[in-house]
């Protein structure tokens, strides 16, 4: 046992050199943050999912390294990281990571090994930082949807709404649908935490994991909607204080259930549809 | 199969040393040197006049409303902010707001209006860019247009990222990257007037002489702080622009 792990020992340390003071910055800077608060989450669960597969990993059998392709990579990510870190550039610094680790595998074990592992290196993406444009340029439509769809429901089941932009005017109260409701990183965790449910349930189905994989998308938007518009009609209902006080904590909650109902919801539909199909 | 492990050393020993030297590397890049200095006694309440070729602040301005989290996101992202209205010859009015962040990293860059006027609501419009004539600078100016309602504000506006002044967003980027290589950590300043106006081709020409009679009434100084160039390469023997180490 020890023969094997040993080898390892050496990029461990690198790793640590290179990573810890990474990932100490973004504990203590955009981790903190609402909109990244996903971050260290989605990294302990990562390192939770490796330290799983790693056995299985390491005793693929006729597993041989492919140095051809390893050290390309990690020349990729030794530059990558090199650049990011010392510019301030997050995609670049934080994505080089995973260069480094299927760098790493490949060099000292194989592409057995690295199957066998493709899920947590995968996970890890969701923890990389996008750059404020992409956010923002992502983040905008999806409000405008989200105060759009809010307003139009509202408005059909007779409620005094109207909508500028992403300003919703109910009764005498303005609203303005925020950055954080409109939910780029909710979807972030929302799709992270579903694609950890599948993973961890392992559906033999590849048909109805990749499905719901990407109806988290949709499922996360329709939550969004409803958070808001649970919020708009708490303000409406109880006024002012109550829409930012301790009930806009609530609309959070009321968010992650509904997402989760919907989440199992599809799921079990989609378990319905499966088994039919398989009786058929 | 223990023969087979003896690669595995060498090879293991190899990628440490290319993570090694990653780190080094990235040390070596990191920039240190603040391009800040020339602002340091810079205050922007005095350095920018309060009446100049027949501009002058309107003292009768209604307090603006202010929002406390807005502030507080201001304070902590710029060193410096200047908010004023100025009255034109022919009683124009114009706003003018100028931004300040000694330190262009992550978390602490500068804002683009097209971001800062959609989160309150407004919609945007390009508005194409436009130039001005500064002595022997020329100044690209990216214009816009923000939309509320019935409330339409064309604004004109331009960034200086330490050396450059840059019209768009993405330059922000590679224009703090070019920089901090070079061992800078740039500051930056957002140079932003808007009016309330409907008919935008009138507006837009009265903010650029409104911008051009700023440039050509402050002193060299406060000039170079709005339009650059800051860095020392170019102002050998000025004291006043040397850089500090932070």
């Amino acid at each position: 046992m020890a023969a094997w792990l040993t080898p390892w020992l050496l990029p461990a340390a690198g790793l640590v050199a290179m990573y810890g003071p990474s990932f100490f910055d973004l504990l203590n800077g955009i981790w903190r943050t609402d909109e990244q608060g996903h971050g260290p989450i989605v990294l302990g669960i990562s390192i939770w999912l490796l330290v799983r597969a790693w056995p299985a990993a390491m005793s693929v059998p006729g597993d041989r390294p492919l140095p051809w392709l390893a050290w390309p990579m990690l020349l990729v990510a030794a530059a990558s990281y090199a650049l990011g870190r010392s510019q301030g550039i997050l995609i670049l610094e934080i994505g080089s990571l995973l260069w480094m680790l299927v760098g790493l595998v490949l060099l000292l074990r194989g592409p057995g090994a690295l199957k066998r592992m493709w899920f947590p290196l995968f996970f890890m993406l969701f923890m990389i930082p996008l750059p404020g444009t992409v956010v923002d340029a992502l983040t905008q439509p999806m409000k405008l949807a989200v105060s759009y769809v809010a307003e139009n429901i509202l408005y059909r089941i007779g409620y005094p709404i109207s909508r500028t932009g992403v300003i919703l005017q109910i009764g005498q109260y303005q609203l303005l649908v925020a950055d954080a409701c409109a939910g780029l990183h909710t979807l972030f965790t929302l799709e992270a935490l579903g694609l950890l449910y599948l993973n961890l349930v392992r559906h033999a189905s590849v048909f109805r994991n990749v499905a719901l994989a990407i109806l988290i998308v949709p499922i996360s938007f329709c939550a969004n909607v409803i958070r808001v518009m649970v919020l708009t009609l708490i303000t409406y209902h109880f006024g002012d204080e109550a829409g930012q006080g301790f009930l806009h904590g609530f609309a959070g909650l009321v968010l992650f259930m509904a997402a989760l109902l919907l989440i199992t919801g599809a799921d079990s539909l989609l378990r319905l549809g499966v088994r039919n199909k398989a009786a058929a | 199969m223990s023969t087979a492990f003896v690669p595995n050393w060498k090879r293991a020993a190899a990628a440490l040393a290319l993570m090694l030297g990653a780190v080094v590397l990235a040390q070596a890049f990191t920039p240190r040197a603040r391009l800040a200095a020339l602002s340091s006694d810079l205050k922007l309440e005095t350095a920018i006049p309060r009446a100049f070729a027949g501009w002058r602040v309107d003292n009768g301005t209604v307090a603006q409303v202010i929002n406390p989290q807005q502030v507080a996101l201001l304070n902590t992202l710029y060193a410096q902010t200047l908010t004023r209205t100025y009255i034109g010859p022919t009683g124009e009015r114009v706003m003018l707001s100028i931004a300040y962040g000694a330190a262009q990293a992550g978390e602490l860059e500068l804002h683009r209006p097209e971001v800062c006027y959609v989160a309150q609501g407004f919609q945007i419009r390009g508005g194409g860019h436009a130039a001005l004539q500064a002595d022997a600078s020329r100044v690209p100016v990216q214009r816009l247009l923000a939309s509320l309602g019935p409330r339409s504000e064309p604004i004109s506006y331009w960034m200086r990222v330490g050396d450059d002044v840059i019209p768009s967003g993405m330059q922000q980027q590679v224009s703090r990257m070019k920089q901090g290589l070079r061992g800078w950590i740039p500051d930056g300043l957002l140079f932003r007037v808007s009016s309330i106006a409907t008919d935008t081709a009138p507006a837009y020409a009265m903010q650029e002489r409104f911008m051009a009679d700023l440039l050509q009434s402050v002193d060299p100084r406060t000039r170079r702080f709005l339009i650059g160039p800051v860095s020392p390469s170019h102002a050998p023997g000025d004291a006043s622009v040397a850089t500090t180490a932070p």
